[in-house]
């Protein structure tokens, strides 16, 4: 293999292992995956540096480097050690390919200079001295610390190898191991100590070579007037930008100013993320029409300017094209108006050239594509900059350079500044700072307040203009929660309205006690801000009234009032201070009233109540410690009924954003829960919920001691007295203030349940029946309560406990109830009852009526795709909810997750039972065997919906009597690799507790079998079609 | 052959450290601690106090101290290491852990076993052909009540697999209240799927099963890394959890009883 190939291949293997540890990282939910997978590769260029290298050096060279700036994880330790970058060598020794080091050794060089890799000398040194192993091991030691003398004193290296080798005695290295180490060392790049001027080197370098592509755009330039494209395209490496900088240097050319816009795959998918980016790399605001945009880039064109889209290989075709099409016309046509000779250069850097061309107006060049440096091109600036070079150079060094690159451009260029002392990276950053334009995205937060205070001054008041502000203090937000913290003193004190926006905006996010007075001060103070300022003050301080410690309200309750006061009635700002005043006082009955219960592992925060549960620091350290046994979160809130006023639902939104931030830290899944109609939300499950040992529990709070006692016990009938007023007639007029009085119910049900202490006592129930509405209300919460319990949490013997508690007990009275309240009330609604999709269903798994139901589909070709979609849509004509499809990135907030497989059978969880799967896993699959049609996928999902939805199999229907020949069913689908008992389960067994619609033989939800499966003889429908 | 060293040499000053660093230290280990069973066993050298005065009351008489054996811990761990090839990068993390155990988990025995990637080959094979070519999880499944337990393994004593352990010294004598913990990548560091390789290990962890009271399987890659290995296919069937505090933290809560949740219990 020649060594260009040998490169290369190593190029493919370092490539592969970096695309791997991205894969894994996205998969295990980092943050950002690429910027991870570089540090990988940054670990392996460090690693590079040994000759031999076991697991613990490389663990010490993770600990010593990748812990503060690039920190990585020690899973990423691994997956370099099994790579094809290193080979086993045995007794758990790794060795690297000599051109897999040599690549890694240059990223090591040229990213971290000399510096760093002497320090890693120094470590391997220290290393192999002490490493015990190593210790009887001579050659090894040996080979690595002549390695490590040679990365910092190569003379004295080369002087004792010649020493070593002519000596004699008994303490000798084998012949061997001369030969191999002298065959590796002269491989490794000649590294000079740091020292170099970056500038000097990147002027003395513009002047190598590229003498092609400089004809190419003299050429460009003379043709045609107007803006012009040129595309720069090769692999994406360094060189390319280097190529770029280097020909707006020529003096025909006259770019003073370029403006950089990365392609990202997001502009791929949304158009709106391009424009933001033209927006942002322009330093204008953002506007759908890219006319500001352009319209600064003709400006500065008077001057010289060029507009530069990097990374050209990340985008998709179909979309970059027409849209610099669109750009390039617009700057035409800018540029025709102005006729005063202004040029606006396009430039596309990326790796491969477009292969169909489009550009409507203004002429577009392809570059001559990047050639290789000659050994002449080398050995001519090698001997006109002798000076610069801090290495050693003989007549051999033009030759031996390009031996080793290949002439590759981005290679030649990192070693020559290598070898003057200079960081690469340093020299093209050198070499783009004289164009790059300084409205750079350095400061996204003053970006953002300078946008709002053009918006203001600019747009007429309005609709529009609202929505436009609010659109900024939306990424305003999402800014900052990148941001570690952010000094508020320069922002509260700027002119500029969007500053003390800012600052504003930060406070939502970070409440401060100390900045609740400059908050009431927005609005106190007569025209010192603008109503919209005003506004997010306020939701500022209802941020710190909800998420601040109680001891630290003190400030809020006192500013809140004074506002009540002042601001204009019937307006939002009132409505916002109103809602502060009501979270304070929720907080304060709720921290008296109801405290969380901390069940071993489940954890109830009860109700309306959880406004302020919710976010009470202790409350949350108890949900925290609980999600971190891998308990159970019930965040249980009053359902919102019609009549309840708007404030309370935002104050619930509220409360149900903070607590994701108090316990998100260590427990991920509970953001994915909202505020939804008779929704009790269950969270997480990984582990088991298993009954305490000892039932005698602690008599620890109040209503704890209530709820162990409660069965027959006087202080129950006390405590459920109390809330009876709630439930007589004619209630209704005080329903909101009195809703909260349905939660110590709910929560000791839930309690109740979940400890298997038994069922409540039937007063309880009786109770509830004094008025249907909120009976309905009630029984939903434990409904869904009780799903949450049986389908996550429960052993199965707790399940079947449960179920016999339900069948037996008077709890039966209650499921009787349920499908009444389950019912979609649409179904009841006359349709034509043949198209009809139906089947029997368990009631108990039933989505709740008016559901939302976040569905993600993956795998398959897109039109079996759209024929699961279409199935799924089918249904919601006939049930009462919706399938949201989200996007294959949201697949892990989905309800429902189907998988489309070409090697499965098909199947789906039951109902609501697919809340209980983990984020990771398909709910739902689709066999697609043999590349089944869209007709046949849509059959298969339109069944696999229905069981989604909560339906059995049509077989399965108790009414359905069909007369099965078990035997002839057992023996069939024993071939089929069913054991007797799934047999059993999914042909036989009956649920007898249900009450089924007649059985309907046509249904959806049968399946089709032989007449042979049945004594009598009869097959299914569908069968005889 | 002259000396080699770095006197005299501009080497970086740098404070370098030289210690590993793993997700699992002495402190994690402290977990193991609660699967001590405390037992009073031994010559009686503890007093107790309620049955002295009892045994003075009712004898109304000045009567010597009643004496009972101290309690001892009498927890027991069994720890089947992999020491094959796809674990060599793991090794220091797993000795240092192993280590850990032994130093800060205060149990009564533990004994420390080595076996190369697979404990037990030559299962029936044949209970795999007859569907052949299809996923693992459609071969696999069906037959699992049909796999017999192994009736020998290949187990060592040292980390080098020179010197072997037979079956039946290990296995026989185990007293039945021993915990175990198996620690192996199970494929997924090199993303192995083989179902006959599966049908091996399940055949080896039913004949442990036999023996120990409850086991667990530690990996040392995080979970979301064992897909598309025998590791995802494996943690269908037996307690599987990542070599880390929270895993170590739930491994412990299932050797002490708790019931794991299983997708197909084996």
């Amino acid at each position: 293999m020649i060594d260009a190939e040998r490169r290369e291949l190593a190029q493919r293997k370092t490539d592969a292992f970096r695309r791997r540890v991205q894969a894994a990282a996205a998969s295990l939910g980092e943050r950002e995956p690429g910027a991870l997978a570089d540090s990988a590769l940054d670990l392996a260029s460090h690693a590079a540096v040994a000759v031999a290298l076991d697991a613990r050096l490389l663990n010490l060279i993770r600990v010593n480097f990748f812990v503060y700036r690039q920190p990585l994880p020690y899973w990423t330790e691994s997956p370099l050690l099994l790579s094809s970058l290193c080979r086993h060598e045995g007794d758990g020794l790794f060795v690297m390919d000599e051109a897999v080091r040599d690549l890694l050794l240059m990223r090591l060089a040229s990213e971290h200079g000399p510096g760093r890799v002497r320090q890693l000398a120094s470590l391997l040194w220290q290393y192999a001295e002490r490493e015990p192993s190593w210790a009887d091991r001579k050659e090894l030691r040996h080979a690595q610390q002549i390695t490590a003398l040679n990365f910092i004193d190569p003379e004295r290296a080369n002087t004792w190898l010649q020493e070593a080798q002519t000596g004699a005695g008994e303490n000798t290295l084998s012949k061997e191991w001369f030969v191999a180490i002298q065959a590796g060392l002269p491989a490794l790049p000649q590294i000079a100590n740091e020292g170099g001027d970056a500038q000097t080197v990147c002027d003395a370098l513009m002047e190598l070579g590229f003498e092609e592509q400089t004809q190419a755009l003299v050429h460009a330039v003379f043709r045609e007037p107007g803006p012009k494209m040129l595309f720069i395209a090769g692999p994406p490496d360094t060189a390319r930008l280097w190529l770029l900088y280097r020909l707006i240097r020529h003096s025909r050319v006259d770019v003073r100013t370029v403006f950089e816009l990365p392609w990202t795959r997001q502009m791929n998918v949304e158009l709106e993320a391009f424009s933001r980016a033209l927006a942002a790399t322009m330093g204008v605001p953002l506007d759908r029409n890219w006319v500001p945009a352009i319209d600064r880039l003709v400006e500065v064109g008077a001057r010289g300017s060029a507009l530069a889209i990097t990374g050209s290989e990340r985008a998709d075709e179909g979309r970059l094209f027409p849209l610099l099409s669109d750009v390039a016309g617009m700057i035409y046509g800018r540029l025709r108006d102005r006729k005063d000779g202004s040029n606006v250069w396009l430039f596309i850097v990326g790796e491969r050239p477009p292969d169909r061309v489009m550009v409507g107006e203004g002429p577009m060049r392809f570059l001559p594509p990047i050639g290789r440096f000659s050994v002449a091109d080398l050995s001519e600036w090698i001997d006109s900059h002798r000076t610069l070079l801090k290495v050693p150079v003989d007549t051999s060094y033009a030759s031996a350079l390009f031996a080793a690159t290949g002439g590759a451009p981005e290679e030649v260029l990192q070693r020559l500044s290598i070898a003057c002392g200079v960081r690469w990276k340093d020299v093209l950053a050198r070499a783009r700072a004289p164009f790059i334009a300084t409205a750079a995205r350095t400061d996204p937060i003053s970006e953002l307040a300078r946008e709002y205070d053009d918006l203001r001054d600019r747009m007429p008041s309005g609709f529009e203009r609202t929505r436009r502000m609010g659109e900024i203090v939306r990424r305003m937000r999402s800014e900052m929660r990148e941001l570690p913290s952010l000094a508020l003193a320069p922002l509260q004190n700027s002119d500029s309205a969007g500053m003390r926006l800012a600052a504003v905006v930060s406070l939502q996010i970070r409440p401060r006690a100390d900045e609740v007075p400059w908050l009431g001060d927005r609005v106190v103070a007569p025209a010192v801000e603008k109503p919209f300022v005003e506004y997010h003050a306020i939701l500022a301080l209802q941020q710190a009234a909800l998420r601040l410690r109680a001891a630290e309200t003190g400030a809020v309750q006192e500013t809140a009032e004074q506002l009540s006061e002042i601001v204009k009635p019937n307006t939002d700002r009132a409505a916002g201070v109103a809602t502060t005043v009501w979270a304070l006082t929720e907080r304060r009955r709720g921290l008296e009233v109801l405290p969380a219960l901390e069940l071993k592992e489940v954890v109830v925060l009860p109700g309306n109540y959880a406004l302020a549960n919710l976010t009470d620091a202790e409350q949350i350290e108890i949900a925290r410690r609980a999600a971190d046994r891998g308990g159970i979160i019930f965040a249980a809130f009053v359902p919102l009924a019609e009549s309840q006023p708007r404030i309370g639902v935002t104050c619930q939104v509220l409360s149900l954003d903070v607590l994701p931030t108090g316990v998100q830290a260590r427990f991920r899944g509970i953001s994915r829960y909202r505020v939804a109609p008779f929704r009790v939300l269950g969270v997480s499950h990984e582990l088991a919920v298993a009954p305490h040992p000892d039932k005698a529990l602690p008599a620890a709070q109040s209503l704890q001691k209530l709820v162990v006692t409660m069965a027959n016990s006087p202080a129950f009938a006390q405590l459920l007295a109390s809330i009876a007023p709630a439930y007589t007639p004619g209630f209704d007029t005080k329903f909101p203030k009195h809703t909260t009085e349905v939660e110590p119910t709910v929560a000791s049900l839930c309690y109740a349940l979940a400890t298997g202490l038994g069922a409540p006592p039937a007063s309880a129930y009786a109770l509830l029946e004094a008025d249907s509405e909120k009976r309905r209300l009630l029984l939903g919460l434990i409904q869904q309560a009780l799903i949450a319990v049986g389908a996550g949490t429960l052993t199965a013997t707790q399940r079947r406990e449960l179920h016999d508690a339900l069948r037996d007990t008077k709890l039966k009275e209650l499921v009787s109830y349920l499908p009444k309240f389950a019912d979609p009330p649409r179904q009841r609604a006359a349709t034509p009852k043949k198209a009809q999709p139906k089947g029997p269903s368990i009631r108990t798994k039933l989505w709740p009526a008016g559901s939302r139901v976040k569905t993600a589909i993956s795998g398959g070709t897109p039109r079996q795709q759209a024929a699961v979609r279409e199935a799924a849509n089918e249904w919601t004509k006939h049930a009462n909810l919706r399938f949201d499809f989200v996007p294959p990135a949201e697949r892990e907030q989905a309800d429902i997750r189907v998988t489309l497989s070409d090697d499965a059978e098909s199947w789906s969880y039951l109902g609501t039972a697919a809340l209980g799967i983990a984020d990771s896993e398909p709910t739902m699959t689709i066999g697609t065997a043999g590349g089944a049609t869209p007709e046949a996928v849509r059959a298969t999902a339109l069944r696999e919906f229905g069981h989604a939805l909560g339906l059995i199999n049509e077989h399965q229907n108790p009414n359905a009597r069909i007369r099965w020949n078990r035997d002839a069913i057992l023996k069939e689908m024993k071939d089929q690799g069913w054991d007797e008992a799934t047999v059993d389960s999914q042909f036989f067994q009956r649920d007898p507790l249900r009450d089924y619609r007649p059985f309907d033989p046509s249904s959806i939800m049968m399946y089709n079998f032989p007449a042979s499966w049945t004594l009598d003889g009869k097959d299914s429908p569908r069968a005889r079609r | 052959m002259p000396l080699l060293s770095l006197d005299n040499v501009d080497a970086s000053d740098a404070r370098l450290l030289f210690v590993e660093q793993y997700p699992l230290g002495m402190r994690e280990a402290q977990a193991l601690r609660r699967l001590r069973r405390p037992l009073r066993a031994g010559p009686p050298v503890e007093l107790d106090v309620a049955a002295t005065i009892q045994r003075g009351v009712s004898a109304g008489v000045s009567v010597p101290p009643v004496l009972v054996p101290a309690r001892r811990n009498t927890s027991r761990l069994l720890m089947l290491v992999d020491s094959g090839e796809s674990m060599i990068p793991y090794k220091p993390f797993v000795n240092t852990f192993r280590e850990s155990v032994l130093e800060a988990g205060w149990l009564q025995h533990v004994q420390t076993l080595y076996f190369d990637s697979l404990p037990f080959q030559g299962t029936d094979h044949s209970l795999l052909l007859e569907s052949d070519g299809a996923t693992v999880r459609r071969t696999l499944d069906p037959v699992l009540g049909q796999i017999e337990a192994a009736k020998r393994a290949e187990l060592f004593a040292d980390e080098l697999l020179s010197e072997p352990v037979a079956f039946s010294d290990v296995f026989q004598s185990v007293p039945l209240e021993t915990v175990a913990l198996i620690i192996s990548d199970a494929g997924a560091a090199r993303r192995r799927v083989d179902a006959a390789s599966l049908l091996d290990t399940l055949a080896f962890l039913k004949a442990l099963r036999a023996r120990v009271r409850s086991f667990v399987w530690l990996n040392p890659l995080p979970r979301a890394l064992w897909a598309h290995s025998n590791a995802e296919q494996l943690a269908r069937f037996v307690p599987m959890q990542p070599l880390d505090r929270l895993g170590l933290e739930r491994a412990v809560n299932i050797l002490r009883g708790q019931p794991a949740h299983l997708e197909r219990p084996l």
